[in-house]
């Protein structure tokens, strides 16, 4: 199963590495980049699509931009605040998911992030166990490598072209592999397509 | 730990070997003894502060620039990474090509599915190439040209509309991701393949693979960390003469 990834913005570089060795001890996480302030959040957000993003609050009142960001809405979700010190509040701009003291004991930091991680991988447990691709992921496979796009794969089968994109999306979770010519070796390599029928 | 300059440059290399290629690509040649990273610097006249930055970061993702990057001309960037391209193009992908190629002849059995990964690797290599034709014939002239009119303190009305219809931000936005390919080959090879009697040869493939995954982004890290903001810093004072 692919881990869970999480992202870290903290300025200070103790908090960061700290955070970020705890998180990749506990097994199914890892964490895939750490910032020092907000300013490539978006960027990295984008890049990684990580499951968690890890963020000091104090960075969210420094950044003026964020007010209008993409992100805002997504914490709720994915947002894990650190707070330093006493004070309490993470951040009245924003709800987030759970939030990280520094005061917190090593107890307490294990069981916040493991629970976060466990209701992921439960989430996630059925479509990674099954491998094997549907009978309908096959056909959207096959033509996926004759290389017919969404829309005429959604005309074809008479789905939605939304509908094709959740299976184009489940079939690389599962495979593990983004490319049209890796899906196209896969195809060929599990009889599901033949070399002639590329022609 | 970071590299400096009194380090022994051998004593460098013994911790991160990865740097081996690094080292190339300034045309620093093994057999420098117990001469230190400033004194082979000198010695093979490379720019020290830029040697320093590059190995560092190579070595750790995380390193973050002592120097004020601005310190560098672009040119020295653009001939470090015409370097790397040449790395890539005229020696790792023929290496992996021919290592795919003896894969090929030892499993007669399933020919045809070791043979799909060639085809796969050809259609890579095809891509990367393009990326860095593109680079190299629009990218890098543009920028040299970028850092001429900025020392010169000057913009032609040619540049300047040059700059309008295509800055370098655009040539970033459009920067094409080469790694998704890499990273699908690698899946296939591991998971995906029969069952390799050349095990040998695979594993040697893949850990090349994974070599070339690191260096290519570490260049990547380079365009857009270095080499893009400091261009679109020169463009913006550039336009801003034009106005005035």
């Amino acid at each position: 199963m692919d881990r869970i990834k999480f992202v870290i913005a903290e300025k200070s570089y103790l908090i960061r590495k700290g955070i970020s060795s705890i998180i990749n001890r506990i097994e199914h996480a890892t964490v895939v980049k750490e910032l020092e302030n907000l300013d490539e959040i978006n960027s990295a957000l984008l890049k990684y699509s990580p499951d968690f993003l890890v963020l000091n609050c104090d960075l969210l009142e420094q950044n003026n931009n964020f007010r209008n960001s993409e992100i805002k809405g997504n914490l709720k979700e994915i947002g894990i605040g650190i707070v330093s010190g006493n004070s309490t509040n993470p951040s009245n701009l924003v709800t987030l998911k759970e939030t990280i003291s520094t005061l917190d004991e090593r107890d307490e930091i294990f069981i916040k992030l493991r629970s976060l991680i466990q209701e992921k991988v439960d989430k996630r447990h059925d479509l990674t166990q099954q491998t094997e691709l549907s009978e309908r992921e096959k056909t959207i496979l096959k033509y996926v490598a004759k290389g017919l796009t969404n829309k005429e794969i959604a005309e074809k089968l008479f789905l939605s072209a939304h509908t094709v994109i959740t299976h184009r999306k489940n079939i690389t979770t599962k495979l593990g592999i983004k490319t049209i010519s890796g899906l196209t070796v896969y195809a060929i390599l599990n009889n599901i397509i033949s070399i002639g029928d590329l022609e | 730990m970071n590299i400096t300059p009194d380090m022994k440059l051998a004593d460098v290399l013994f911790h991160n070997y990865t740097l081996l290629p690094v080292i190339s690509r300034f045309n620093i040649k093994l057999g420098f003894g117990d001469k230190t990273v400033s004194q082979v610097c000198e010695e093979s006249k490379v720019n020290l502060d830029f040697f320093l930055e590059i190995t560092n970061s190579y070595v750790d993702e995380d390193y973050i620039p002592q120097k004020e990057l601005n310190s560098f001309p672009v040119s020295l960037i653009v001939q470090y990474l015409k370097k790397t391209h040449l790395y890539y193009l005229d020696e790792k992908i023929p290496e992996i090509e021919r290592f795919i190629h003896q894969v090929i002849e030892i499993e007669k059995a399933e020919n045809d599915k070791f043979k799909l990964v060639e085809n796969f690797f050809t259609e890579y290599k095809q891509e990367l190439t393009n990326h860095i034709n593109r680079e190299e014939t629009n990218v890098h002239p543009y920028v040299l040209e970028i850092e001429t009119a900025f020392l010169k303190n000057e913009i032609t009305n040619d540049l300047y509309s040059r700059i309008k219809k295509y800055s370098i931000n655009d040539f970033a936005s459009e920067h094409d991701n080469v790694e998704e390919k890499l990273f699908d080959l690698k899946k296939i090879i591991i998971k995906y393949l029969p069952p390799c009697n050349s095990s040998g040869i695979c594993n040697t493939i893949l850990i090349e693979l994974f070599r070339l995954e690191k260096d290519l982004n570490a260049h990547a890290s380079l365009e857009d960390k270095v080499l893009i903001p400091k261009v679109a810093a020169m463009e913006e004072k550039l336009l801003s003469l034009f106005k005035a």
